[in-house]
């Protein structure tokens, strides 16, 4: 059987945590995100798929794109940080 | 984990290694901005995609090339009694007709030749269940 993976893309803080997040989407858009992003890691979903997460991060001498931001994405920065709520630990690479 | 600095994956060649790696033939994703990194990692993804079927394509075409043009050779080498037009000859055709088989060959995989339809499974969207 063909071997397929998925992307878990940019599921952090600053995208996803409303209250504490850069440019937050709509809790409801983010929780639902979250869902789909557990039924993959518990297997629910997709359980073939090796999953992988890419996140932003940028380093610290990155500094024409961290001027752009108001919070920058430094890899220090709370929200440079997976979201919390994940019910499986994300496997490390 | 895979860290990027744009909003490509793909900007982090270690995704391309790491799928190559574990020969991963399909990919799922799952994001929150579909206009943004969800839409430029799809872009490179068709990119390196296309860039890899066209490699191959070429390494074919040359092999077969090299192969019918290897024939005309060997057969040059066993005719050395003909006339020196002959042996040319028994280099040249060959050599054409393993050109006009990689056209074929090219042009097949283009869908030229016939047409080419696209596998429903790929166009099809992920909808999860009982939602």
């Amino acid at each position: 059987m063909p071997k397929s993976a998925v992307l878990l893309m940019d599921l952090q803080r600053d995208f996803l945590n409303v209250a504490g997040g850069r440019t937050p989407v709509e809790a409801s858009d983010g929780k639902a995100v979250l869902q789909v992003a557990n039924e993959v890691l518990t297997k629910s979903i997709l359980v073939d798929a090796l999953p992988v997460f890419v996140m932003n991060q940028f380093p610290v001498t990155a500094r024409i794109g961290n001027s752009f931001s108001m919070e920058p994405l430094l890899s220090e920065a709370p929200a440079q940080s997976l979201m919390s709520g994940f019910s499986v630990r994300a496997r490390k690479k | 984990m895979i860290a990027k600095a744009s909003p490509s994956a793909f900007s982090n060649p270690e995704l391309e290694q790491y799928f190559r790696s574990h020969d991963v033939q399909y990919i799922y994703m799952v994001g929150v901005f579909a206009e943004g990194c969800v839409r430029s990692t799809v872009i490179d993804l068709v990119d390196l995609a296309l860039s890899s079927c066209i490699a191959f394509q070429l390494v074919s075409v040359l092999g077969v090339v090299a192969l019918f043009t290897h024939l005309g050779f060997a057969a040059y080498w066993h005719a050395q009694s003909s006339p020196r037009v002959a042996r040319v000859l028994m280099i040249d055709l060959p050599s054409a007709v393993g050109v006009v088989v990689s056209l074929l060959i090219v042009m097949s995989l283009a869908g030229v030749l016939f047409s080419l339809e696209v596998p429903t499974q790929y166009k099809a969207t992920y909808v999860l269940p009982n939602r």
